[in-house]
């Protein structure tokens, strides 16, 4: 199931980057959500700022990937909305192409149980060359609903930075239910997160903002969801 | 005023169909001398191919039932069924068999009793095998078109997002292509093919009306008769159709089935209810254990074409029909599994139709193997009036005749209401839930058409027409299980993403770094709601 909820996913996963004149940096991860060209991913990789975004990603995931690729293929994004408040943000290909999306696609946050399986998928970019798509199975550890009434799951499983803005997924139905934020470091005070570690607070658990406010944000502008 | 129109599929088919129905008043012998030899040349000489196709679309059907398959729910996991198991079954019972059983219940194993289609020894053998041949044109073949339609349909509209329109059933094969001039075409002729078919019905179906009260009340027949009841007809049909599936066709058919019911009740109570009884199993198993043998026989060594006029005729008409069935029933079949489905579509109406059949036919040739009745030959002279000549050896005749009318009257209803509303739902580019105005425009111009072809004497030909598109529908049928199978293939594996950048060329780019920013949830107020809505 794991593999096929890779196969599934991988061709809808985007590395997110940022236009530097005629360099790119890497931010994260962005998955497609919708056949119109709409994808998902973290606010805070945004920087609060929306100008030169692009996606790419390997030509095929499954190949072994050479280690120094030193350039990458991008389209042009753009901000469509960006909620900070919980961390969502869709964005759309400045020029769509021809998509296809698999059917049954959003999963239903409120129905997940604790120790449900998981497959998180994204891009550790960066990390020791690695380049290409990756995946990480964790079990849902916790629910948590923040002060502000934003739903997260906590998840046990340590994820690299360049995985946050990738779509965490049920591994029971194979539907998205999360969109993963970072590695899960609660400060003493305020009940903000951040990521790195503070002393004293370093925990192997990652987090994810549930799906249901990337769903809203496209159903709010009419899309139907698969 | 709102509409939702497919405009070429719309305005063609309209247009098409009333220039048919103009030529047909004029011209309706032309089309007679057309479409009656078109219709007698495909039965002679395609009958084999019928046989052929109904029996791998039945085995086709079997094997989706009991495999992987079976566990798909139309609809997707989550979604649940639309309407309770007996509204459901209701209302695909009275808009699949409907009407035809009401006669042919009775007449036709009184036909193969009078004329057996092989040569018997006895009165028994020649009432055992009427019912066989009766079973095999009325059971799971029939269903199993129906099946197969409604089921491609359902899946392809509810699973796979395509809209609830004949076209859609050959996405896996024509791709895209089903948006453009192939997918219109085919929805043209699904569209004429439903109205003519239903129209034609309604032609027929208020003759045999007509019949019935003259029979019980001595009423004229006549053509200004004829017309009153296609006006009342049609009048609820379209009453039943403007108020929606649920509020009009959904308790149209429990209706109709709660008559039926007490019509069959009361045949099965007041009649030879142990023969009844008796007969039911036997019937069953006659056609079980015959079935491999009557399904694919062909008359080859009887050189007979007997066949012609009954299981040919039949297979011809159970396909014609399948687009307008299998429509109605996938509309009302959303959150079923694929399992299930089957067994509501193949085995329960096959078993219910074989209730009925067995409880009127068999009470008919009771009469006549033990009470020395003629019903036979009465029946056989008067299709129309067979059922009314039944009820005349029932207590209170009278009455149950008239039951029998209202039966007869609201099988029409359903049929013409479920018909209009699977045009509705073509023309409307496959909205579901298409505009009142539209759903008033085909109700009315069914009606319309039935009165015309009624008046100038162009039903005969025109049934024909329908009858004989069966052949290149047959053909489209078999594509139809190749379609299907590679659909649920695609469904079952692995769906993965398709993303075609065509023209669009990514630009190459140097990766200078990457950025590791902090994340940190700001929280909600009234600055960060005003950010996010000014992106």
């Amino acid at each position: 199931m794991y593999r096929q909820i890779s196969q599934k996913f991988a061709g809808g996963c985007y590395y997110l980057l940022r236009k530097k004149e005629d360099a790119v940096v890497f931010l994260g991860t962005a998955f497609l959500m919708h056949e119109e060209g709409y994808l998902l991913t973290a606010t805070y990789l945004l920087e609060e700022n929306y100008e030169g975004l692009m996606v790419g990603k390997p030509s095929n995931p499954e190949a072994f990937s050479p280690l120094s690729l030193d350039t990458v293929q991008a389209f042009p994004l753009d901000v469509v909305k960006a909620d900070y408040a919980t961390n969502t943000a869709l964005l759309r290909f400045s020029k769509p192409p021809m998509i296809h999306t698999p059917d049954h696609m959003v999963g239903n946050a409120e129905s997940v149980q604790l120790g449900t399986s998981v497959l998180g998928i994204g891009f550790p970019f960066g990390h020791q060359e690695l380049q290409n798509l990756g995946v990480q199975s964790a079990v849902i550890a916790s629910k948590v609903c923040l002060r502000d009434r934003v739903n997260l799951f906590l998840f046990d499983s340590a994820i690299h930075t360049g995985m946050a803005g990738g779509p965490l997924v049920n591994y029971e139905d194979g539907r998205v239910i999360g969109i993963m934020i970072g590695l899960f470091v609660p400060k003493e005070e305020g009940g903000d997160f951040v990521r790195g570690s503070l002393p004293g607070y370093e925990t192997s658990f990652s987090y994810a903002v549930s799906i249901e406010y990337g769903k809203a944000m496209l159903e709010d502008l009419g899309l139907t969801l698969r | 005023m709102k509409l939702d129109i497919h405009p070429i599929v719309f305005f063609t088919s309209a247009s098409l169909i009333i220039g048919f129905v103009v030529v047909s008043v004029f011209f309706n012998e032309l089309l007679g001398n057309v479409f009656n030899p078109l219709l007698a040349g495909i039965s002679t000489n395609a009958g084999w191919f019928f046989t052929l196709t109904v029996n791998i679309i039945l085995l086709f059907i079997l094997y989706l039932m009991f495999s992987q398959y079976g566990n798909i729910r139309l609809g997707g996991d989550d979604a649940e069924p639309d309407f309770s198991t007996l509204s459901w079954f209701a209302m695909l019972f009275s808009a699949g068999m409907g009407i035809g059983l009401l006669f042919y219940g009775v007449a036709e194993p009184m036909f193969h009793f009078q004329s057996p289609p092989v040569a018997v020894d006895s009165a028994a053998e020649a009432a055992r095998n009427a019912m066989k041949y009766t079973f095999l044109h009325w059971g799971l073949h029939p269903w199993a078109i129906y099946a197969l339609v409604a089921l491609a349909l359902a899946f392809f509209s509810f699973n796979k997002g395509q809209p609830l329109s004949i076209r859609s059933i050959f996405y896996p094969i024509l791709g895209e292509k089903i948006n453009g001039g192939w997918g219109n075409l085919i929805d043209i002729l699904a569209t004429i093919a439903t109205l003519f078919g239903v129209a034609t019905s309604l032609g027929f179906g208020v003759q045999q009306i007509n019949a019935g009260l003259n029979h019980l009340l001595g009423i004229e027949q006549s053509p200004l008769v004829q017309l009153f009841l296609i006006l009342g007809i049609t009048t609820i049909a379209t009453i039943s159709v403007v108020r929606g599936l649920d509020a009009g066709i959904r308790k149209l058919s429990e209706l109709n089935i709660y008559l039926a019911l007490t019509l069959l009740v009361f045949v099965f109570v007041f009649g030879p209810t142990l023969f009844i009884a008796n007969g039911f199993i036997e019937n069953i198993g006659v056609y079980l254990t015959s079935f491999a043998e009557i399904a694919t026989w062909n008359e080859t060594f009887e050189n007979t074409n007997w066949q012609n006029d009954w299981t040919v005729f039949y297979w011809a008409w159970w396909i014609a029909w399948s687009p307008f069935v299998g429509m109605f029933i996938a509309r009302v079949s959303r959150g079923r599994t694929i399992r299930e489905f089957l067994m509501g579509v193949l085995c329960i109406p096959t078993l219910v139709t074989f209730l009925w059949i067995t409880v009127f036919g068999n009470s008919a040739l009771y009469i006549d193997l033990f009470q020395g009745g003629t019903l036979g030959q009465g029946v056989t002279e008067n299709v129309p009036l067979s059922l009314f000549l039944l009820l005349e050896h029932f207590p209170l005749s009278s009455l149950l005749s008239v039951l029998g009318v209202l039966v007869v009257v609201s099988f029409f209803v359903t049929s013409s209401d479920s018909g209009s509303m699977v045009i509705d739902i073509i023309t409307a580019g496959g909205n579901p839930d298409p505009p009142i105005p539209q759903r008033l425009f085909w109700a009315i111009l069914e009606g319309v058409v039935a009165a015309s072809l009624l008046l100038s004497g162009g039903l005969v030909a025109l049934q024909s027409a329908v009858i004989a598109t069966g052949l290149p529908f047959a053909v489209v049928l078999l594509v139809l299980t190749y379609s299907l199978k590679k659909g649920l293939n695609e469904y079952t594996g692995v769906q993965t993403f398709s993303v075609k950048t065509g023209k669009l060329k990514a630009r190459n780019f140097q990766i200078e770094s990457r950025e590791a920013p902090l994340v940190r949830f700001h929280k909600r107020t009234k600055k960060t709601n005003r950010e996010e809505s000014n992106v």
